[in-house]
């Protein structure tokens, strides 16, 4: 059976590593999904007791897009080391809705890497993946390629807005009194600092041309 | 021996025999405007306080920016070292 068609949103689910050698391209997935005028959302931003896959699959479907990044292909460190299978276990639950809803949803593949998708997950092949390089400029560039908006600014001004982020990423742990990068509260005031400072950074570049 | 998809044996680099042809498009095209910090606020439910914690730090990176464009500095000329290392690096 068909669902109706949802409210149009810009809301996206961003499927990606958690881990600290990850947070400048976290950082800048977030940064550069607000820019071309979509909201990101994140897995650990959801409360609740349910299963952690439930919880996960619901926001899948509460989002019109989905970006997986399976650039981390690499074990984990460590004595008992193993691969990540939590990006592509997700990446399938987008492609199972998306290929009951199609209406409903768009996923999209990441890597840093060309080519290396048809190795590690050859029954991709036949897609296009978005290659990132795992640059920040790269993550930036590839969303305004994947996204296009007609009022997405340039990379250079989504630079602007990562740095202002970069440099207040410390404040926004402090106040909320975690180390983690990828804590609920952190993602959300992360969010609003970034909303609040394109706002400001908009304002205050026509007075600086 | 092959099995019903036909994959068992077959290289990753060879041409699959189980290839997707989704509906994955390459970019898709938006024409909703960009929630207003306002909006994101009462979406998130940050308290009132906070927000102006946080408005204030983005007011102050302004004006850094705004002082470092006009001494002729770039804030953002810096190189990107490549951040994907393996978290085991």
């Amino acid at each position: 059976m068909r669902l109706p068609p949802i409210e149009p949103n810009n809301n996206v689910f961003l499927n990606i590593p958690y881990d600290e050698a990850f947070r400048d391209l976290y950082i800048a997935y977030v940064v550069g999904l607000y820019q071309v005028g979509l909201t990101p959302h994140v897995a650990s931003e959801i409360p609740g007791g349910e299963r952690r896959l439930d919880r996960i699959f619901a926001l899948i479907k509460s989002c019109r897009y989905s970006i997986h990044d399976l650039s981390r292909v690499e074990l984990s460190g460590g004595p008992s080391s193993a691969p990540r299978f939590n990006m592509p276990l997700e990446l399938g639950l987008a492609i199972s809705w998306s290929l009951l809803n199609p209406d409903l949803h768009k996923w999209f593949v990441w890597e840093s890497e060309p080519f290396r998708i048809q190795r590690s997950a050859s029954d991709l092949n036949g897609t296009d993946p978005n290659i990132h390089f795992g640059t920040v400029e790269g993550v930036l560039g590839e969303l305004r390629n994947a996204f296009w908006w007609n009022n997405a600014p340039s990379v250079e001004t989504m630079l602007e807005v990562y740095r202002g982020v970069e440099l207040n990423f410390g404040a926004i742990l402090s106040l909320n009194g975690t180390r983690n990068p990828y804590a609920p509260g952190v993602f959300k005031e992360m969010c609003l600092f970034i909303s609040r400072l394109t706002t400001l950074l908009r304002a205050s570049r026509s007075s600086w041309q | 021996m092959m099995c019903a998809f036909g994959t068992v044996g077959q290289p990753a680099s060879d041409q699959p025999t189980m290839e997707y042809h989704g509906v994955m498009p390459k970019s898709v095209r938006l024409s909703t405007p960009r929630p207003s910090p306002e909006e994101m606020a009462r979406r998130l439910r940050i308290p009132k306080r906070r927000q102006r914690e946080l408005n204030v730090l983005a007011e102050e990176y302004v004006k850094r920016l705004r002082a470092e464009k006009d001494a002729g500095e770039s804030v953002i000329g810096r190189k990107e070292k490549p951040t994907n290392a393996s978290a085991a690096d």
